[in-house]
């Protein structure tokens, strides 16, 4: 199962804990949020940031059966903590993680194709 | 920071990213865990690695501030350079030894200091290449500080030492070996009134 955002998100706890398949967030604007509610649950799905937009992330987010996967795009983590199995990027594409003052807590790998650019900005 | 959070967990596939500070986190205390950043990456830049068990570091980086808990090895890269500003490597009296090695016995991993010294104490070191300007500090025996940079014949000999003071009394109890197979204790003892 895929389902494509094309824009901003937002789901609330009583939900997000049942996600799986793949979310692929395929916007090209700016200003795009990801409002993931999910306290207290690990969810199973493979997010996908496939667009040249940009997303902030409004919530913690614990996603640690499954991958964060960026190809494209700006994703911004705005002070939060992110928990995934692994941080993916795979296309040669220009795209930036911004995880200042932000925290990513990564259960397995944190992988880069070499052909690929990527900007990492922390604090 | 990117935390690092099960027990053996890598680094992949970074051609010239800078990072902050990277974590290692896993703490089981099973042989076989370990951290890596692995050998597809290269050129990238590290405010903080810190590893929490067993470490490698393979590609060419330069890493301003490097850490492995007491006890642990930390393996780099053989025919690779690390440019490293500060170490916290050291083993303990009561971790044992830490072992900084190349990945391939034989064949020496360099690192690249260009500050004035380098502390180091309880380590084992193999097949690593020292070059640039700094002057290593065996912590311990202070009276042979002021090696050149490099690996130090001495460190070897001195297997633990133990400084106490009991009702008065000052003990310093230093454990070392002459020749490799012969263990020694050195005793010092000194009352303040």
């Amino acid at each position: 199962m895929t389902v494509t955002v094309l824009g901003s998100l937002e789901i609330g706890a009583t939900n997000f804990s049942y996600l799986c398949g793949t979310y692929n967030f395929a916007s090209s604007n700016t200003g795009n949020t990801n409002h993931l509610n999910n306290v207290g649950n690990s969810t199973a799905a493979r997010l996908l940031f496939s667009g040249s937009g940009t997303w902030t992330f409004l919530t913690n987010i614990n996603n640690s059966n499954n991958i964060i996967e960026q190809n494209n795009g700006t994703l911004i983590a705005n002070n939060k903590t992110i928990v995934a199995k692994e941080y993916k990027s795979v296309l040669k594409c220009l795209h930036n993680l911004d995880i200042t003052n932000s925290t990513l807590n990564l259960t397995q790998y944190f992988t880069v194709l070499q052909a690929s650019i990527l900007l990492v900005l922390t604090q | 920071m990117i935390n690092f959070t099960s027990n053996i967990s890598e680094l992949r596939s970074c051609i010239g990213v800078s990072f902050n500070m990277i974590n290692f986190t896993a703490t089981l205390k099973c042989p076989t865990n370990y951290g890596k950043v692995d050998n597809t990456n290269d050129n990238c830049t590290f405010a903080k690695i810190r590893f929490n068990h067993h470490g490698f570091v393979l590609g060419n980086h330069t890493i301003d501030s490097i850490s492995i808990f007491s006890g642990k090895t930390l393996s780099l890269g053989a025919n690779n350079t690390q440019h490293i500003n500060n170490f916290s490597i050291n083993g303990s009296c009561l971790y044992s030894f830490t072992t900084l090695q190349s990945t391939l016995a034989g064949t020496r991993a360099t690192i690249s200091n260009m500050g004035t010294s380098v502390d180091l104490d309880h380590m084992n070191i193999r097949d690593i290449n020292a070059i640039g300007g700094a002057t290593i500090h065996p912590i311990i025996p202070t009276i042979w500080a002021q090696f050149r940079w490099g690996i130090s014949k001495w460190s070897k000999f001195i297997l633990g030492w133990w400084l106490w003071k009991l009702e008065g009394i000052i003990t310093l109890v230093i454990n070392f070996r002459w020749p490799w197979w012969r263990m020694f204790t050195f005793r010092i003892r000194q009352r303040f009134h």
